[in-house]
């Protein structure tokens, strides 16, 4: 709505009044002057009104108000009455803005107060978010905690299966070995008894050796035997000689029988020993002959059992090694992870932290700002609601009617009088439909807060 | 392994230092203001106090001037663990004989690099 338009609709008679004076000068001339001319100058005079009210009454109405308003900068409404387009001041505008003024000032302490209960209501609100999030991260804190601790363990754990235990050189039976540990001790077991095994080769080797040379002995003897036997042959011969050559020749000759007879009889003997010897050298030479075989043939099975198992623990070594790399290779990996998961509970120990400082500044605001702001609103609103309770409105009114009606000789209708002063209260109140009238002007006035 | 006194308002904070700290082999105390520190420091010897700053009651600069002022105190390193960044707060902190000053929220690695290098 433009300005003109907001006076013509305010001030009427004022515009009418206007608009007649300066209608005078033509009003002489009206009954000479052609149709037209009346026109054009009854249209001319209209343009010169809404001049004048444009040029001249705003300005003055402005004016006034910029005398007025220091005192209304206390309020700080200063900027807003300055920036605002203004009106004549009268008692109209006064009465209008004195029931904007309370009806806002109604509202301001209706406004504070229930801000102040929305303010407690967030510091309730702000102290019980701040238990939540810390009841949260404790437990958050105490998960983590567990979280570390079993993850450690699992990772020690995991790596002591590839820690050598160099100080424990004497293992216990039924003591826990680590991985390599245990690789190694087998590793040396088989040695063990591959070395045993060649032993046990080398061993039987130099039995056969032996069982060589007693069998070369055997073979002397049995030549020895054979001497003895063909010395004795001979002896028997000599001895049979000897008694056919002492039956010839007389004499002592039986008793030379007799001796030649015993030599033949003792090399008989001889004789029967030697191949009693013989037989026996020969069962002996048999039982070497089988021991032979079995020593070896248990030689070379041990030899190939164990040239057998040392390729075998060979072959198997490698492959538990290769084994072993790959679970120090998984072990590693989980090492690896075991890193990134304490990274992460660091992060997240980070993390929780701005849920402190949060916290801390939740704290200063429900301890400070919060505080503050229900102290403000609570003292706003109580001085508001004693303001309004006040007989200045009151005052106002009665000091600016009097200026009025001192200026202007009009005299004020009694529902000027009508100015609520309290909440919800009437001074003086007038007559039902006064009162309607004023609520009206009232509703007006909503509007023209909107002005300042 | 240090016998360290964690000065924190916060319980959560208090958990993460104590955490933190616990995990690298020390021992930590724990205190929610001056009072409980003072009552700590009283019946214990610590090789490091770690301390917030803005605390109920007593601040942590406060603690840190009486902490000061006692004999037994006057060398042990004290850092403040605070979210405050401000160099004039810093400098408040250096007067009153802090050794040094994180600056939260912390890393956990970081705490542990300047605990180890506070105590001896």
């Amino acid at each position: 709505m433009s300005l003109t338009a907001r006076v013509i609709r305010r001030r009427p008679v004022i515009v009418l009044r206007l608009g007649v004076i300066m209608l005078v000068p033509w009003a002489w001339a009206a009954f000479v002057m052609p149709w037209w001319a009346s026109a054009v100058c009854g249209g001319l005079t209209v343009g010169a009104v809404l001049l004048a009210i444009r040029f001249v009454a705003a300005p003055t109405a402005a004016r006034r108000r910029a005398r007025g308003a220091p005192a209304r900068s206390k309020q700080g409404m200063k900027k807003q009455s300055l920036d605002a387009p203004v009106l004549p001041l009268d008692l109209e505008s006064i009465h209008g803005d004195l029931g904007s003024l309370h009806t806002g000032l109604r509202r301001w302490q209706k406004s504070s107060f229930v801000s102040s209960l929305d303010t407690a209501t967030a510091r309730e609100r702000v102290t019980e978010v701040i238990s939540q999030t810390e009841g949260a991260v404790l437990a958050l804190t105490l998960s983590f905690r567990g979280i570390t601790s079993k993850t450690r363990e699992q990772m020690e754990t995991a790596m002591s299966l590839l820690q050598r235990n160099v100080e424990q050189a004497n293992i216990s039976p039924g003591s826990w070995l680590s991985l390599p540990d245990y690789i190694h001790a087998y590793e040396m077991q088989l040695n063990e008894v591959v070395e045993g095994m060649i032993g046990f080769s080398a061993v039987s080797d130099e039995l056969l050796q032996h069982q060589k040379k007693v069998r070369e002995h055997s073979v002397l003897i049995d030549e020895l035997l054979d001497e003895l036997r063909s010395m004795s042959l001979r002896i028997g011969r000599l001895a049979l000689d000897s008694s056919v050559a002492a039956g010839e020749s007389g004499g002592q000759r039986d008793h030379l029988v007799d001796l030649t007879d015993s030599i033949r009889q003792t090399s008989d003997q001889a004789h029967g020993l030697t191949r009693t010897v013989r037989k026996t050298l020969e069962t002996i030479g048999d039982e070497l002959a089988i021991i032979y075989k079995v020593i070896n043939n248990a030689a070379r099975t041990a030899k190939e059992s164990a040239l057998r198992a040392k390729a075998d623990v060979a072959q198997l070594n490698l492959t538990m090694m290769d084994k072993t790399k790959d679970v120090e290779d998984s072990l590693s990996k989980i090492n690896g992870l075991g890193e990134a998961i304490q990274q992460d509970v660091n992060n997240a120990i980070i993390a929780m932290q701005f849920q402190d400082i949060t916290q801390q500044k939740l704290e200063n605001m429900r301890g400070h700002i919060l505080v503050e702001v229900m102290r403000n609103l609570d003292s706003l609103s109580v001085e508001t609601k004693e303001m309004m309770t006040r007989d200045i409105f009151l005052a106002i009114k009665e000091e600016t009617v009097g200026r009025n009606a001192s200026a202007s000789g009009r005299t004020r209708t009694d529902k000027d009088a009508g100015i609520r002063v309290g909440d919800g209260a009437t001074r003086t109140p007038p007559a039902a439909p006064e009162n309607a009238s004023a609520a009206a002007d009232s509703d007006a006035d909503v509007a023209r807060v909107e002005l300042f | 392994m240090a016998n360290i006194l964690a000065v924190e308002d916060a319980a959560t904070m208090r958990q993460v230092v104590n955490f933190t700290l616990t995990d690298a082999g020390h021992t930590v105390a724990e205190a929610a203001n001056a009072d409980e520190a003072l009552a700590h420091v009283a019946k214990a010897k610590f090789d490091l106090i770690i301390c917030d700053i803005n605390m109920p009651g007593r601040n942590g600069l406060e603690l840190v001037k009486l902490l000061r002022a006692m004999p037994a105190f006057r060398f042990v390193p004290i850092l403040m663990l605070t979210t405050e960044q401000k160099e004039e707060v810093r400098a408040e902190g250096r007067a009153a004989g802090a050794t040094g000053w994180i600056v939260k929220p912390f890393d956990p690695t970081v705490l542990l690099d300047v605990v180890k290098k506070v105590v001896r």
